[in-house]
């Protein structure tokens, strides 16, 4: 018989070896005294391996990782609180768009039935609440109101797709 | 105290006793940080990763199915986390070695000579970790974790019979390595 393999001897040392394999391989070992040597070398290191020693960690790495995680935490919290801000903030800007639509709206379009109890009831919030930004903020700058509610709502999508975008990372 | 499994644990952290975590912390610390030791060669990466596998797996425990054991799980964050690390270092070694000429400068994963005058499990060590990178792992997880060939396949994304030809070849090497450092007196 050859020599023994390299994968033989690995089988030998992982016990897979079938019964009439071993039967032949003992023979061999029997006669082989370079492959009884050799063999000895591979149980020596299966051996040697199954007790190797844990490398410690470094002390006081649980208290690191555990800090980590609470700062971790305390962040996304943080952006949830700012989410929440921000989703409040867009649905202020939908509300105050639909709001001026709707003023328009019954200005202009709607004007023929301002008999319809809704639509007078709409007329005159929205009447009421021009007035209250009117003297809020001056005749001049409803118009610019307007115009920053609308960039309001604009910022907010974006942050929402920003913020949308990090969720799905 | 009783002895919680690491599923009870981690129901325990999920219901919001985040502190519970150090228990699995504890737990797993030393093998994956002689597991990244061996792989990255360099105690402080091995140290970085480490901290950085756990933060990582505490936020990922919602999506932890118990299909596998966590030890699996947890140990296929290490790995995928070593060998990302692995490729950054070795791509920013590259680019200094493009930058600079140091005909000099051996590669700095190799582990000095001075170091092999040590004790008998030192020395194991240190002979594991001149072994590429994916026979340490093998050895590591076999010998140290006590793990099955078809768990380790699962952590290194491999097939079972893949994972017994690199333990065969990392033993091969270990001799080899032992062999070339003349340590067959102490070690074997």
């Amino acid at each position: 018989m050859k020599h023994l393999t390299r994968n033989e001897f690995n089988r030998i040392v992982d016990n897979e070896l079938s019964s009439q394999e071993k039967i032949v391989v003992d023979q061999h070992l029997f006669d082989c005294s370079s492959c009884s040597d050799e063999l000895k070398s591979y149980k020596s290191i299966n051996s040697l391996l199954f007790d190797q020693n844990v490398e410690e960690a470094p002390t006081g790495i649980e208290n690191l990782i555990m800090r980590k995680i609470a700062r971790k935490l305390r962040n996304d919290k943080s952006q949830k609180t700012f989410f929440r801000f921000i989703v409040s903030l867009f649905s202020v800007g939908v509300l105050a768009i639909l709001g001026f639509v709707g003023y328009r709206a019954s200005q202009t379009v709607l004007q023929v039935s301002l008999d319809s109890n809704m639509i007078q009831w709409l007329n005159q919030t929205s009447a009421q609440a021009k007035s209250f930004i009117s003297l809020a903020f001056g005749e001049k700058n409803l118009r610019s109101l307007e115009v920053t509610m609308l960039l309001f709502l604009v910022l907010s999508i974006y942050f929402l797709v920003e913020k949308y975008k990090t969720i799905r990372r | 105290m009783k002895h919680l499994s690491d599923i009870e644990i981690i129901d325990s952290v999920l219901q919001g006793n985040a502190n519970d975590y150090s228990l699995l912390i504890n737990r797993y610390k030393h093998k994956a940080f002689s597991l990244l030791k061996r792989m990255l060669k360099n105690e402080m990466d091995a140290e970085e990763v480490l901290q950085d596998c756990f933060v990582k797996s505490f936020f990922a425990l919602k999506s932890f199915k118990r299909e596998a054991k966590f030890s699996t799980w947890f140990y296929r964050i290490v790995y995928n986390s070593a060998v990302t690390k692995l490729s950054v270092k070795k791509r920013k070694i590259e680019q200094e070695m493009l930058s600079i000429d140091n005909e000099d400068n051996p590669l700095m994963l190799s582990v000095p000579e001075k170091e092999f005058t040590q004790q008998k499990g030192e020395l194991l060590n240190l002979a594991i970790q001149e072994l590429p990178e994916n026979y340490s792992v093998v050895i590591t997880l076999f010998y140290l974790e006590s793990m099955s060939c078809e768990e380790i396949s699962k952590i290194i994304n491999t097939s079972v019979n893949n994972v017994k030809v690199l333990l065969h070849r990392s033993r091969a090497a270990l001799k080899e390595v032992i062999s070339q450092r003349h340590l067959e007196k102490e070690l074997l």
